[in-house]
């Protein structure tokens, strides 16, 4: 029941002094929060920037080992194509050398150039001339050396010269094992 | 709820007067211990008063200040009807409370806007009025026969006059503002009141309480008139003399603070009241014979001599401490 003239007023238990405290405690939960979430998002950040770089490096790691395959690759190609250019000159050299051995009294019909080996088929006056003027330098390069001879017309030979060269490994094992037997 | 568990309550009540204000501090605390603090300060001392009030303020947030009122204009009328209260007070100018269906109190809204603006470094919870405060002190006694029941104040006595729990007639009188009373008892020696009182028209016979030294014989025989105490045992007057005998308090004669003079000022006023509640038409008039004081003061027992030997009233007296009445109003009103 009413019995006063007035209303008493409100009361609030937030006084000046609770107020100033929830004020300040207030800003420095805002203040930890805001820190907290800031340092969380740039952890997140952080995190899905390492995964990304830790992807990307995969990625590079994955593009160096092809490249260097690929280096690999083209090393190999680079000294295959340079071993060939060297097999190529020394075999220029070889044809041209061998072209300036054949005398002008024989002639050559057919040149097989095999890999360790070299067929001639040609045409000798006899076969004295074949074996000193061709035959001679033939031995002196290959290691083995056949020839045949069938007759041609006019008294010429027809002949078949196979020269081999024996495997550079070989003869560096050859060699290696003469040197362990000296 | 929450309030109570955190703070403690600090009722603040405040009784104002012309010059003095009494200012009574119950701090109820969580688990419900109360301490009491009372200051009383000169009305004059505004500062002081505030600084002390702001400083029990300060003790928590949970704090109510309460005010008897002390208006000139307040009043009660015996009626809730609206249409009949306009015959006792003006509702545009007064605000007015229904305390039953039979009766209600009522204050001047310009008071209340004055007191609120006198304590506005503090502000103000509860305003009072006296006649609530009478009825709940009296709450036993005003369901019985045709009463008067008197709250003496500091320099205020309110009035009322109940039968069975209907108001009959009730006024509020600031002592202060009785001149043709204060000016002339308040400054004359005992010597001279038989003059002064001569210049009071209220049909008491003067040569009864005379001070000269002629009629001090009659007023020894006075003393005999205590004799009228054998009204008491008159069956009509004694049953309710006995039932509050031990109720009864007879203030410290050598307290200066009510003087014979004022104690007859107190009784004629009471006496003009109750004039003019026989001579007022708009109060059913009945014979009065038993007068409820409510003793805020220490009044002498010369008041209740006046009334018991010149109007023959049963008096009954109650010491009334008027700030904790107030403050169990204000935590009644709070319920």
């Amino acid at each position: 029941m009413r019995y006063s003239y007035i209303i008493p007023r409100k009361k609030s238990i937030f006084t000046a002094e609770i107020r100033l405290v929830i004020t300040f405690f207030s800003m420095t939960i805002f203040m930890l929060v805001g820190t907290y979430s800031f340092l969380l998002y740039k952890d997140t950040m952080f995190i899905k920037d390492k995964r990304l770089i830790e992807n990307q490096k995969i990625v590079f790691q994955k593009n160096t080992k092809e490249m260097e395959a690929q280096i690999l690759l083209i090393e190999k190609q680079n000294s295959l194509s340079q071993k060939i250019f060297t097999k190529n000159s020394v075999l220029k050299d070889s044809i041209k050398n061998l072209f300036d051995l054949v005398p002008q009294r024989i002639t050559l019909s057919e040149a097989k150039l095999l890999e360790n080996g070299l067929i001639l088929y040609g045409i000798t006056p006899n076969k004295d001339v074949y074996n000193f003027m061709l035959h001679a330098p033939l031995r002196s390069i290959f290691h083995k050396t056949y020839s045949s001879f069938y007759p041609a017309k006019g008294g010429w030979l027809r002949f078949v010269s196979t020269n081999y060269m024996d495997d550079e490994t070989d003869e560096i094992l050859d060699e290696n094992k003469g040197e362990k037997h000296d | 709820m929450l309030k109570k568990l955190l703070y403690n309550q600090i009722y603040i009540n405040i009784i104002a007067s012309n010059k003095k204000t009494i200012i009574y501090v119950e701090e109820v605390g969580i688990n419900g211990s109360s301490q009491n603090t009372e200051e009383v300060f000169e009305t004059s001392q505004k500062q002081k008063i505030n600084a002390f009030l702001l400083q029990n303020i300060k003790k928590s947030p949970i704090y109510y200040i309460s005010l008897l009122d002390n208006s000139l204009a307040q009043g009660a009328t015996p009626t809730c009807s609206s249409k009949d209260i306009a015959q006792f007070c003006d509702m545009g100018v007064v605000n007015h409370i229904c305390y039953t269906k039979q009766w209600g109190y009522y204050t001047s809204k310009l008071d209340i806007l004055e007191l609120k603006n006198y304590y506005k470094v503090t502000g103000l919870d509860f305003i009072f009025s006296p006649f609530l405060l009478l009825v709940n002190f009296f709450k036993d006694k005003i369901a019985g026969e045709l009463s008067l029941y008197v709250l003496i104040g500091i320099d205020s006595i309110t009035l009322s006059i109940f039968k069975d729990s209907e108001l009959f007639f009730a006024e509020a009188i600031d002592m202060q503002n009785q001149n043709e009373f204060q000016d002339e008892l308040g400054i004359v020696d005992e010597e001279n009141i038989e003059e002064d009182l001569s210049l009071d028209d209220s049909g008491i016979n003067l040569d009864d309480i005379g001070a000269d030294d002629e009629e001090m014989d009659s007023l020894d025989d006075f003393d005999d008139i205590e004799d009228l105490d054998t009204f008491d045992e008159m069956d009509e007057f004694a049953e309710d003399e006995n039932e509050e005998i031990s109720e009864v308090v007879m203030p410290d004669l050598s307290d200066g603070e009510s003087s014979f003079g004022e104690d007859y000022h107190r009784f004629s006023l009471i006496q003009s009241a109750i004039n003019k509640f026989y001579k007022d038409d708009r109060f059913s008039s009945d014979f009065i014979q038993q007068i409820y004081i409510a003793d805020s003061i220490g009044i002498n027992s010369e008041l209740k001599k006046f009334l018991e030997e010149e109007m023959f009233l049963n008096v009954v007296i109650r010491k009334i401490d008027l700030p904790m009445e107030v403050c169990e109003l204000a935590k009644a009103e709070r319920k």
